[in-house]
């Protein structure tokens, strides 16, 4: 955790130092639902529910830096033939970030971006004694719609594919971590 | 115009003929005993396993693949063809020049000679050696990396019948049979008396009421045959042991003159007397009574015969070979149980029968290097066997000589080693206890795997069928076939399946049931059902088995 927000305060400086125009400053909470793309993890797990921070700060013209942190915790069951029955919990945090290209639309404000996510997850089987952490780096591309609702206060939906990759698994294919998710959330203008 | 259409013609026949392919110079090497899978995968044809190394047939291109895996061997013999080569036991250094001026022989291990006739001269070696003709069949596919099992200490479930069995067993009977037999003169296997040796036994298994039959074979221009009889298993006789000895003999004027009281009436004698003892008891198992020929020819009738069985595919789980068993150098004589890797369970299993039933002292030998005796012949084709034998390297005087009699032999010796030859081959075929429960049958196993992203479980699902009279079962199980079974129930387990949880992948798991009545009287064990889950490239590989040798995927 301690290392996430070490990264985010990172970028906060380099884009401050670097990048930040000092026009625009937006943080955003938003929840989602996710469905996972391989179908290994759907019967596994089903779909979630992850919750995402996120903080865009503006290059230049219409083009956006944003970065955050998201988190998703699943509750399954593993899969088998048998009558047995094991329950598990996986635990994913993503620290994305990406440039997007805003356009304005009216009142409406929509985005369409493309960014690299850092994945860090955990997997525990809560009957045995069994767990497997790991890491990852994925890609996803996204889309945004934005809503003012007041002078700083916004509606945000968000649509993002992802593919987060991961050779390591109990199948004999690797498995993606990654899926399509939908996020729903307010953003305020904080500059 | 003529001279051109010839000319032609030739051009045309020359191009024919070089178009053949020449076959392959054939070369016999010697290959240290290590990367067994990599032979497997190359298809590589190994004769035989010794202690150090194996023994390898190849051609000249294979040479070059064997080098590009960096496999290291050596050429002992360059074109072997038509070559008939033996393994000789040999015990001191001199023993390679008593060879020589019969043939050519290298020493490839301490005690293992290669010998080989030379091109002018027919077979002959001195009838004071022990040897074994290396068999032309590939043993590749029965390779197996040696188990890396530590033997603990562990029991064997008692059963009330087994005492009673070798109570049974008679000096006189055996005395009997081995004199019966050292009269015939000579049981040299190319001769009419070792037919007629081979006519008395048949008809003293048949006599016992025992299913009975002879298996022909022929040998360097000669013809044998082996004597079976068979006691057919009550609960599952499609799982089937083996007690066997070779009757045939050798000496000095081997065509004249071979008593063989030692070598082998001795072991025949265990054989027939365990038949007679037996036949009176209903098993569980099918156990065959063998009388092998042309053992000192080079282990000639348990070839055909362990060929015959693998090519039927047969289940053979245990052979118990009793070769010279009745000598002793000295008091009291040990009983030595020559084992290769593979089939140490079968020692540790005599161990443990004799501390049960008959306390004896035994001396476990493993070397896959022992291949002097008609055991070899079911390692080569992938079965579990043993050899029990007075002594290795053999002391008796009159070995391979005509004063190989009767009043040579340690008679209360004899009778033990029959005693606990017996109690052996009682604990694995089970004789049946009235009153008890039957024994389950029909033990099924399903290998389950739980899956998460990341991990999985494997867990065993067994089944069997319900036995009348039960109120619960017990399950056991064991990582060496045949040998420990530890219970995995703690309460008696009331329905007719059980699921083993969490096993780990690379280790062999084998499992027997039992059948409970109301008062506390637990069946014999089930048939052995096994399992191994083997880490494969992309993902675990599963194999089910139903005694080591049998592989099911």
């Amino acid at each position: 955790m301690i290392r996430i927000l070490n990264i985010l305060l990172i970028l906060l400086f380099f884009f401050h130092q670097k990048a930040f125009s000092g026009e625009h400053l937006k943080i955003s909470f938003l929840l989602g639902y996710f469905h996972p793309s391989q179908s290994e993890f759907r019967e596994i797990y089903g779909n979630g529910y992850p919750k995402y921070f996120s903080l865009s700060l503006k290059i230049k013209n219409n083009l956006f830096l944003s970065t955050g942190y998201e988190f998703v915790n699943l509750r399954g069951n593993a899969i088998g033939e048998g009558e047995e029955s094991y329950p598990l919990r996986f635990e994913m945090k993503n620290v994305p970030i990406s440039i997007f290209y805003r356009f304005k639309f009216k009142k409406l404000e929509s985005a369409i971006g493309i960014g690299l996510i850092r994945s860090f997850f955990k997997e525990r089987w809560e009957s045995i004694q069994l767990e497997y952490s790991g890491r990852k780096t994925g890609y996803f591309g996204f889309t945004n719609l934005e809503i003012p609702l007041a002078k700083v206060l916004s509606f945000v939906t968000s649509l993002r594919f992802e593919r987060i990759y991961s050779e390591d698994s109990a199948f004999s294919k690797g498995i993606d971590l990654g899926g399509s998710k939908v996020f729903f959330g307010i953003s305020i203008k904080v500059i | 115009m003529r001279v051109r259409r010839i000319t032609s013609l030739f051009f045309l026949l020359a191009f024919f003929i070089f178009s053949i392919p020449f076959p392959e110079q054939l070369n016999l090497l010697k290959i240290k005993k290590e990367k067994s899978d990599v032979l497997k995968s190359l298809n590589i044809k190994v004769l035989e396993e010794l202690d150090t190394c194996y023994i390898v047939v190849a051609t000249d291109s294979e040479l070059s693949t064997l080098n590009s895996f960096k496999i290291d061997f050596s050429i002992l013999v360059k074109d072997i063809k038509d070559k008939d080569f033996f393994f000789i036991y040999s015990k001191n250094p001199e023993d390679i020049k008593k060879l020589e001026p019969f043939g050519n022989a290298i020493q490839i291990e301490e005690n293992t000679i290669l010998f080989w006739q030379k091109e002018e001269m027919g077979i002959y070696i001195p009838a004071e050696f022990q040897k074994k003709r290396l068999s032309k069949d590939s043993i590749t596919e029965f390779l197996r990396a040696p188990p890396k099992i530590e033997f603990t200490e562990g029991e064997i479930r008692e059963n009330e019948v087994i005492p009673l069995i070798i109570e049974e067993v008679s000096e006189d009977n055996l005395v009997y049979l081995i004199d019966t037999l050292q009269n015939f003169q000579t049981r040299y296997a190319s001769t009419k008396n070792c037919e007629d040796a081979g006519d008395f036994i048949y008809s003293y298994l048949k006599n016992l009421g025992l299913e009975t039959y002879f298996q022909p074979f022929s040998f360097r221009g000669y013809s044998s045959r082996n004597v079976i009889a068979e006691k057919k298993g009550k609960t599952n006789p499609e799982d089937i042991f083996i007690i066997c000895a070779h009757y045939d003999s050798t000496s000095n004027i081997p065509a004249i003159f071979a008593p063989g009281a030692d070598d082998n009436a001795s072991g025949t004698s265990a054989v027939l007397e365990s038949a007679r003892i037996l036949v009176k008891y209903p098993l569980d198992f099918t156990v065959r009574f063998i009388c092998f020929s042309a053992e000192e020819w080079g282990l000639y009738g348990s070839n055909a015969y362990s060929s015959s069985a693998r090519d039927k595919n047969e289940k053979i789980i245990g052979v118990l070979n009793f070769d010279m068993i009745a000598y002793s150098d000295k008091l009291p004589e040990d009983l030595e149980i020559i084992v290769n890797p593979k089939s140490e369970w079968l020692a540790e299993r005599t161990i443990q029968a004799s501390k049960a039933y008959y306390d004896y002292p035994i001396r476990k030998i493993v070397s896959s290097s022992f291949l002097y005796s008609d055991h070899a012949s079911f390692w080569q084709k992938g079965y579990d066997a043993f050899c029990a034998i007075e002594d290795n390297p053999i002391r008796n005087p009159y070995y391979h000589t005509t004063y190989d009699t009767l009043n040579t032999l340690n008679i209360d010796f004899l009778k033990s080693v029959v005693k606990l030859g017996l109690a052996t081959l009682s604990d694995l075929s089970q004789p049946i206890r009235p009153g008890y429960p039957e024994t389950p049958k029909g033990l099924k196993a399903k290998y389950v795997v739980y899956k998460s992203l990341f991990n999985s479980v494997k867990n065993i699902y067994l089944s069997w069928n319900r036995v009348e009279g039960a109120i619960g079962y017990n399950v056991y199980r064991t990582t060496i076939s045949h040998l420990n079974y530890k219970k995995l129930n703690v309460v008696p387990v009331v329905n007719n399946f059980f699921e083993d949880k969490n096993l780990k992948t690379g280790i062999s798991y084998y499992y027997v049931v039992t059948a409970l009545d109301s008062s506390g009287r637990e069946s014999n064990y089930s048939q052995e059902i096994g399992i191994l889950f083997e880490r494969g490239n992309s993902e675990d590989k599963f194999f089910l088995f139903y005694s080591p040798q049998y592989f099911e995927r």
